[in-house]
């Protein structure tokens, strides 16, 4: 059962591991620490691993975005493969600048996942009825 | 084996000014080691949103392949 991350974050989070793929190449990372963030529309990746599988950069102006605290900024999209929970997840991911990225919530969706707060720990729901 | 140079500098405004004995050539990769400094470090990540909502569906998820192992 996958731990909170309590180094860096205070108060500790919900951190997964993800890997990621490049679709035209295939290479892939593994074990990039994303935040499960219910509050984020979009996921985001972080730009090393990017850079890492040379993921190309989509054409566009990019998206602007506005945070909780009413600040506003820009980013820009990726495609690639998001290997999370057993399943691969294509398409357009933003990019942002930081050694851990977010899990939003068009990637979330697609899972069922119970946050143990207490327990300092989260996995994937697996009652059937649920599912 | 790589050779090592270590330099104290100090940071001004944001960059890290060198002694003037150190002659660095331009794209010399440099680690800076901070001594002494409060290490707790906290990371603030502030749930962006989409300004354009209808922006959302370019972010649109193919599921492309499910293995039976579930788990991470």
């Amino acid at each position: 059962m996958p731990a909170y991350d309590v180094s860096r974050f205070d108060p500790p989070a919900p951190v997964a591991r993800v890997s990621l793929r490049n679709p035209e190449s295939r290479e892939a990372i593994s074990d990039i620490p994303m935040l499960i963030d219910t509050g984020a529309d979009m996921t985001f990746i972080p730009q090393a691993a990017a850079a890492t599988l040379n993921l190309q950069q989509l054409s566009g102006e990019g998206y602007k975005l506005k945070a909780f605290d009413g600040s506003s900024s820009m980013a820009r999209a990726v495609r690639a493969d998001m290997l999370f929970l057993g399943r691969t997840l294509r398409g357009r991911y933003l990019v942002r600048d930081s050694e851990v990225g977010i899990l939003g919530r068009d990637v979330l969706n697609h899972f069922v996942i119970a946050i143990d707060g207490p327990g300092l720990k989260w996995q994937q729901y697996t009652n059937k009825e649920n599912q | 084996m790589r050779k090592l140079a270590t330099y104290e500098g100090v940071v001004e405004d944001g960059h890290v000014t060198l002694p003037p004995d150190a002659h660095l050539p331009d794209d010399t990769r440099v680690y800076v080691l901070v001594p002494d400094m409060d290490t707790q470090r906290t990371l603030q990540i502030l749930s962006p949103r989409l300004v354009d909502q209808s922006q959302a569906r370019d972010f649109v998820k193919e599921v492309i392949e499910e293995t039976a192992d579930a788990s991470l």
